[in-house]
């Protein structure tokens, strides 16, 4: 089997894997957001509810949150049941990430924006917000990194992605050199393209927030 | 004092910390004049912040009433409260991510809902009234300590208060900068504007206070003129502790 015909072969997996990162990177994006701003409010009884979903998903491996949902949740489809998962296990991350650059913001922005009459999600909106992008970018470009290779393990509930079609090639033309190759490519170039990404977003958000102490101007 | 009208009052207010261990408030009350300010001094610890946050409720009181205007200050009124009680906090509190004009801007956009415009005529001023005309588009880590504490006082200013808290204003300022900010404060208090401040600059209380107090224990253990203050304290505690300030 040629290379092209191997990447013919390889094609209608590797579309279900770049459908299924943006997918999952724009849910977590959101959900981390929120449950981030949740956790740091730290709301009575639902922040007790919010720290044991962080520590339960935190604490064991995807492939077990993703098998746990395939054998006990009947969900319409494999993908669904993969972008679930993987949303699910990435967002305690990505909500975490939130909760600790809201943190590292002096508590006495609030209180200054509360003592003009502001409101508290205005706020968050125009103070906080704008501040935590810069230092969070570098982290979730991390984050993402690692949501990308977990895609690799979405064949144990069926979904047929790169990782499923590369096996299917490998048994087919026994050549595991060439299968993983191909696979390994195909992540390093997401990868790459999250991380260019990333300093694109962090370039454009260079001149929010604090960025050099007073000595370095004169 | 020309004018005698209340603008705060506490009522009975009582506030503790740490189950009732430590006692900042203890069935305190008083009540701060329109057009008059007001110094309060105290020992370290005594809930000098406390008290005035308290007011703006930046702080709760357990119990008690505090009035403004003899409205009560509650949950359900504190953000016209607020827009009308300004505050200048010890450590600026300014937003690294706007420049001057956007911080001196920021409350009267989202809170008073002025417009932009409006909001930047206004702002424009006051920076200038705190000397800071050219330094409009300067972010807070390009300021100095000093020039960072005139950005507050401006945005105080730009909400066009009935009232201004003042908590340590110059406690964080290093010495050579205390000056430019109690320059500032010295003509808001000429201007008869009504403020409360809490502070260890036993000049500035000399010079511009109309009254003195001094919280011990949860009270005002003493409130007096500066000239009595300082020379006649009726206290022991209060000739303890002016005593112990002219060591320094």
């Amino acid at each position: 089997m040629s290379l092209i015909q191997m990447i013919k072969f390889m094609s209608s997996g590797l579309v279900i894997t770049a459908e299924l990162v943006p997918l999952c990177v724009l849910t977590t994006l959101v959900a981390g957001l929120i449950l981030g701003i949740l956790m740091y409010k730290k709301i009575p009884g639902l922040n007790i509810i919010l720290f044991a979903y962080k520590t339960f998903m935190r604490g064991i491996p995807a492939i077990v949150i993703l098998r746990l949902l395939y054998y006990n949740i009947n969900l319409s489809s494999a993908f669904f049941t993969a972008f679930l998962g993987l949303s699910l296990y990435h967002a305690a991350y990505v909500g975490d990430i939130v909760r600790g650059c809201f943190e590292a913001i002096p508590k006495g922005q609030m209180m200054a924006g509360e003592s003009l009459g502001v409101g508290y999600w205005t706020i968050m909106r125009k103070v906080y917000i704008p501040q935590i992008i810069k230092p969070m970018v570098p982290m979730l470009c991390g984050q993402y990194v690692l949501l990308v290779k977990d895609t690799t393990i979405v064949y144990v509930v069926g979904v047929m992605d790169i990782m499923w079609m590369g096996r299917q090639l490998m048994a087919l033309t026994f050549n595991p050199i060439a299968g993983y190759l191909l696979i390994g490519i195909f992540y390093y170039v997401l990868c790459a393209l999250i991380e260019l990404i990333g300093r694109r977003v962090e370039k454009k958000n260079d001149h929010k927030g604090p960025t050099r102490s007073l000595s370095s101007y004169y | 004092m020309e004018e005698q009208k209340v603008l705060v009052e506490f009522q009975d207010a009582c506030k503790t910390f740490n189950n009732g261990k430590i006692v900042v408030l203890d069935h305190f009350n008083f009540s701060f004049f329109q057009g008059e300010t007001h110094v309060i001094c105290g020992r370290s610890g005594a809930g000098k912040s406390t008290l005035i946050r308290c007011i703006n409720r930046l702080e709760h009181i357990d119990s008690g009433r505090i009035l403004f205007e003899g409205n009560e200050v509650t949950k359900h009124n504190i953000k016209r409260v607020r827009q009308r009680i300004a505050m200048v906090f010890q450590s600026f509190n300014l937003f690294p991510n706007m420049t001057a004009l956007e911080n001196v801007t920021f409350g009267p956009i989202h809170s008073l809902h002025k417009s932009k415009k409006e909001a930047e005529e206004t702002g424009k001023q006051f920076l200038e009234k705190v000397g800071l005309g050219d330094r409009m588009s300067a972010k807070p880590n390009m300021l100095s300590g000093g020039q960072q504490q005139r950005v507050a006082i401006a945005r105080a200013l730009n909400m066009f208060p009935d009232m201004i808290l003042f908590d340590e204003p110059t406690s964080a300022l290093d010495p050579e900068m205390v000056g430019e900010v109690i320059d500032i404060m010295e003509e808001l208090a000429n201007e008869k504007r009504s403020m409360i401040v809490v502070t260890h600059e036993m000049g500035f209380a000399r010079e511009a206070a109309h009254r003195i107090s001094f919280l011990e224990g949860g009270r005002f253990i003493e409130t007096n003129t500066p000239d009595e203050f300082f020379n006649h304290p009726k206290d022991e505690s209060v000739a303890k502790f002016i005593k112990q300030i002219q060591t320094f």
